[in-house]
């Protein structure tokens, strides 16, 4: 369940905290299992509250805009750093535990697809939030889920 | 809907970094200005939009007008531009509405074109109300406040191209929700229109116009609703240049081959058949090598020869023979699954164009609806009697017998069909869904939906 709040200052800070403790771990897993990257990750989380926090009571629904935010931060970052997806370049200095092997199995999808699986599959965001937040329709959303479910079966079932 | 992965718990194991100390040292920017009342908020606003009706409305009222008049063919409101540079470097303008948003999206070369075609190269096109702003726009969305002001926003969140309404019957090529891309892209017949390919080739750069379908006021079809209504040389070029960049045929079948080579300016003049006994099989017709090689650039109009396992008609003659019919048809049986229960109960003309002809106009579908007594012989289409969901614009349910045309395999779960095609009573009306169906035996579950499809507007 995802239950927005409206902030108001002075305890705006105080909310925003509160929203990191108890979505951060959530949010922070669920991008990097789209980035495949913790550098890339702690940025995109960080950047997104930080945004979040100068923003005051500007924003009305913190939780999904954080949410959108990161996940834009981290597409803009691995747009940009063009870096090569965790499956084909792992960065033993950046990623020092072990990662599951869903996130290699992720690497194989289409952005699209690894985001819209993440963020349904595993974080449990509303579909109208998805579609929000990846500015496409609610429809294309279950499209790709379907089709993300389907090629991560396989290649779960079939890791080469 | 299927139960998410499990494979998802494992992801609880990852330890996130605890970024809350970063946070806070970042906010180094401006505290946020203490809260406007809300009387006094009203009150600007009101002004605010006051002035901006005067000054900003009328004068587009009046451009916008001007410009209707210099092309009725356009969609009312057409005037922003994108510009896009197509893999062989071409440049590429899109017109479309002022109330859409494009964004530049290139395919990036660290992804493999087999598993990641969603991304395609390509511009986005959608309504503003789906789109995501524009790094230097501000859309005062109070609801979710800008964005981060971020001038590489990700063009691959967003990752098909959406131009056209051609029919795409099949989806068994790469990942795309919609499967349309500008080599789809049909254009409304018109004066000085060329053919995004013939352009390509030719290496000119063009401009695409795109104007609103009847829906596309509706945000949830944003991405699907856009119609081409011209496809133009930009202004001082002319595609008939000299010379032209030849395309790779092979993999097409010979009869788009030939359509290929002809739309670029050249001929196919000598076709080696290696086995004709290989008539009726599956790519005995494909190209399978050319010569020249794709990409070199020749005169116009010179000649091509390409190789093929078994030639299914003597010539490119558009006349309809029965051997040709036979081809086809053999292809079309050779999608369907004996194993499925179900009846042929209907053939739309345009899937079977498509997926027969592969868009070559044959004239007449092949008759593939069975005699009660054959109907076993032919089960592609498979009625699943009627269904209830929720249409693809969310506004109402619909019941209607269901269409399906899909590959069914073989899973642990039994049969299972990994897609389909439902066709309900806007086939009529020459408009069609996509829907995607998972399940087996009789448990089908429509998982998506999209209006993939669309109709033009004469």
């Amino acid at each position: 369940v995802h239950k927005d709040v409206t902030l108001t200052e002075p305890a705006h800070s105080r909310e925003v905290e509160n929203l990191y403790r108890e979505q951060g771990p959530k949010l922070w897993r669920a991008v990097m299992s789209f980035a495949g990257n913790r550098s890339i990750t702690d940025e995109a989380v960080a950047e997104a509250f930080a945004q979040l926090l100068a923003r005051g009571d500007a924003v009305r629904h913190p939780s999904a805009w954080v949410w959108k935010a990161a996940f834009r931060i981290a597409a803009g970052e691995l747009q940009r750093a063009h870096r090569p997806l965790p499956s084909q370049a792992p960065g033993p200095h950046e990623d020092p535990e072990p990662l599951p092997e869903v996130i290699s199995a992720l690497a194989s999808l289409p952005p699209v697809q690894r985001a819209v699986v993440v963020m349904h599959d595993y974080a449990d965001r509303p579909a109208a939030e998805i579609a929000d937040t990846l500015g496409i329709a609610r429809s294309t959303v279950r499209v790709h889920l379907s089709q993300a479910r389907r090629r991560l079966r396989r290649t779960l079932e079939d890791p080469r | 809907m299927s139960e998410p992965l499990k494979a998802f718990d494992r992801l609880d194991e990852l330890t996130p970094t605890d970024l809350w100390s970063d946070i806070e040292h970042r906010r180094t920017g401006p505290e946020p200005e203490p809260p406007v009342s809300r009387s006094r908020r009203i009150t600007v606003i009101c002004v605010a939009f006051a002035i901006a009706a005067v000054a900003i409305v009328l004068p587009v009222v009046a451009i916008t007008r001007a410009r209707d008049a210099q092309d009725p063919n356009q969609f009312g409101t057409t005037g922003r531009r994108g510009v896009a540079e197509s893999p062989m470097g071409i440049p590429i303008a899109l017109t479309y509405p002022t109330d859409w948003f494009a964004e530049n999206v290139v395919q990036p070369a660290s992804l493999d074109p087999q598993t990641d075609a969603g991304t395609m190269f390509g511009l986005i096109i959608s309504n503003a109300r789906e789109a995501m702003p524009a790094p230097s726009d501000s859309h005062g969305d109070d609801d979710a406040g800008p964005l981060p002001d971020d001038p590489d926003l990700p063009p691959s969140f967003v990752s098909v191209t959406i131009l056209a309404t051609e029919p795409y019957p099949g989806n068994d090529g790469p990942d795309s929700s919609l499967p349309l891309s500008l080599h789809d892209a049909e254009v409304v017949p018109g004066d000085g229109n060329i053919r995004i390919l013939e352009a390509q080739v030719a290496g000119v750069p063009f401009t695409i116009t795109v104007r609103g379908g009847p829906l596309a006021s509706d945000s949830d079809l944003a991405l699907a609703d856009a119609i081409v209504s011209s496809i133009q040389p930009a202004e001082g070029q002319n595609a008939n240049s000299e010379h032209v960049v030849v395309p790779d045929l092979v993999g097409l079948p010979i009869s788009e081959a030939i359509e290929a080579a002809t739309n670029a300016g050249l001929t196919v003049e000598t076709i080696q058949i290696l086995d004709d006994s290989k008539l009726g099989e599956p790519g005995a017709d494909d190209v399978l090598s050319q010569m020249p090689f794709a990409g070199t650039e020749v005169e116009r109009g010179a000649s091509i020869s390409v190789t093929v396992t078994a030639m299914p008609h003597p010539g490119p003659s558009p006349a309809v023979d029965e051997r040709r019919v036979g081809v086809y048809e053999a292809m079309i049986r050779e999608l369907v699954d004996p194993r499925a229960d179900g009846k042929v109960i209907y053939v739309n003309s345009k899937l079977c164009s498509y997926l027969g002809t592969r868009g070559d106009d044959l004239g007449r579908c092949p008759d593939l609806i069975a005699p009660d007594e054959q109907r076993v012989l032919v089960d592609r289409l498979i009625d699943l009697g009627p269904v209830e969901f929720v249409d693809a614009f969310g506004v109402g349910r619909v019941e209607s017998p269901v269409t399906l045309l899909g590959p069914i395999i073989d899973s642990p779960d039994g049969l299972r069909v990994e897609g389909g095609y439902w066709c309900g009573p806007l086939c009529a009306g020459g408009s069609m869904y996509v829907v995607e169906l998972v399940g087996s035996g009789s448990g089908y579950e429509v998982v998506g939906t999209d209006d993939s499809y669309g109709s033009w507007i004469s």
